[in-house]
């Protein structure tokens, strides 16, 4: 008698954790996350009068908001197959060997989002003045995905490498470029051209790693500034 | 018996210190070998075939460019083992055409990451927390090895470049792929996985060491830098 009151209370509590933990999972909003990183490979800038002079703005902007990510899409080709490389004695004696790894899905295209700056002020090139609002397009973004019954996926959270999505409120100096076709702006080399502004004027390098993080690390905003007016 | 003179021993001393000094001054011009995280299923001391699709039908640069870059690897003295399938494959290789960015190519990782929540766990394919270490290191906990790779290359950037600069591109984003990062390098040690312009496009031996530590067994690349 003990034994089945005990295996029915038992069942009871493992019944409710399942429903409490699904009703947190989803009837709660709570929502999986996960985070990625396209790893990327574009023109380096040995010096800041490289960076100006392949740019063709540079402004101290501070970020009003962020819009809604979109994709771009990937060339619709056919694939290619070309023979298997051979040559390398060692590898050829082990005959063609396949690959373990079963095929995944392959993406449609890359997220991309575009932020509204306001030009706090001009610091290098024609057709921005202090008070400007404009776009800056960037890779990566955010995006949700949706369980078949509708409720909340995984919410995506997509980052270039040493290239952050912008956040809302920064202050940043940007080396800026104009894509022709959108009229919106994007920053020169990715993250090389993007550095954050603290609140007591010191600049961090957004791309921790380039050339021009040794020297600007930790310095003025108008070290920099300054820098970039000099360029002839 | 003669004893040294106090002004050699000090003399000694300088040089030996001098040297020290030079030494560590010297060493962060060394590159310190950098992984992703995590890599793809490799039970060591084989080859790793992968297979990949290249979607660049129509662009023979490309095509052309992604196959001499799988030889590439292939011609190292590592486990890299890449082989072109037409469909279903380890690696997507496409283009896109975006004038709204300054990057070439970019490279994206998937793996299986199991997510517990009180006692309910459950599995899914998600693209890899990139990170930077200087010693192959797994993925964070609940991660797998990887399961599928994306290489996407930016015609509008590229277009431009030369053949050999796209050459470079391919073989580069193909060691993303393949669980390589961006090393730290001096100018007196070069790597494939460096961004940017470089004066050759193929693996150095930066890569071939950072290749054979990721899959040990099948071949030790000599530590180059």
């Amino acid at each position: 008698m003990n034994k089945r009151i005990i295996l029915g209370i038992s069942s009871v509590a493992a019944v409710l954790a399942i429903g409490a933990s699904t009703v947190a999972l989803t009837g709660f909003g709570m929502t999986e996350r996960s985070d990625v990183t396209y790893m990327t490979d574009g023109p380096s800038f040995a010096d800041v009068a490289d960076l100006t002079k392949a740019s063709k703005a540079v402004a101290h902007v501070r970020v009003v908001s962020m819009g809604a990510s979109h994709t771009i899409a990937f060339d619709k080709a056919a694939a290619v197959v070309s023979e298997r490389p051979n040559g390398n004695p060692d590898k050829d004696k082990g005959g063609a060997q396949l690959s373990t790894t079963p095929a995944g899905t392959p993406p449609t295209g890359i997220l991309k989002t575009d932020f509204v700056v306001e030009v706090l002020d001009n610091v290098r090139g024609p057709g921005l003045k202090k008070g400007d609002q404009i776009t800056v397009s960037q890779i990566g973004g955010q995006i949700a995905t949706k369980r078949p019954d509708g409720t909340a996926g995984t919410q995506i959270v997509a980052n270039a490498e040493h290239d952050p999505l912008m956040k809302v409120g920064d202050e940043e100096v940007l080396f800026l470029n104009q894509d022709k076709a959108s009229g919106a702006y994007f920053t020169t080399g990715g993250g090389m051209g993007r550095f954050n502004i603290a609140a007591n004027g010191t600049l961090t390098a957004v791309d921790h790693d380039s050339p021009i993080a040794r020297v600007a690390n930790g310095k003025p905003a108008s070290f920099l500034t300054n820098a970039v007016k000099a360029v002839n | 018996m003669r004893f040294p003179s106090p002004f050699a021993l000090r003399g000694r001393s300088l040089a030996l210190a001098g040297l020290m000094v030079l030494a560590t001054a010297a060493a962060p011009l060394a590159a310190s070998a950098h992984f992703l995280g995590g890599k793809w299923s490799y039970g060591g001391g084989v080859l790793l075939p992968l297979s990949y699709v290249n979607n660049t039908s129509g662009f023979s640069a490309y095509t052309t460019a992604v196959s001499q870059a799988a030889s590439n690897w292939y011609a190292t003295p590592t486990p890299s083992d890449l082989y072109s399938v037409g469909s279903s494959g380890n690696i997507t290789l496409s283009t896109f055409s975006d004038s709204g960015v300054s990057y070439w190519g970019v490279t994206q990782i998937w793996a299986n990451q199991q997510t517990c929540f009180l006692f309910i766990c459950w599995t899914s394919n998600s693209e890899i927390p990139y990170n930077t270490y200087a010693n192959p290191t797994n993925l964070p906990s609940g991660w797998s090895n990887y399961t599928s790779s994306a290489i996407s290359f930016n015609r509008y950037t590229m277009d431009g470049l030369t053949a050999f600069m796209k050459l470079k591109v391919a073989t580069h984003e193909l060691g993303h792929a393949q669980g390589l990062g961006h090393p730290d390098v001096s100018p007196y040690c070069t790597a494939i996985m460096q961004q940017g312009y470089l004066s050759f496009n193929t693996p150095q031996a930066h890569d071939k060491y950072d290749f054979d530590a990721l899959y040990p067994g099948y071949w030790t690349s000599p530590w180059a830098c």
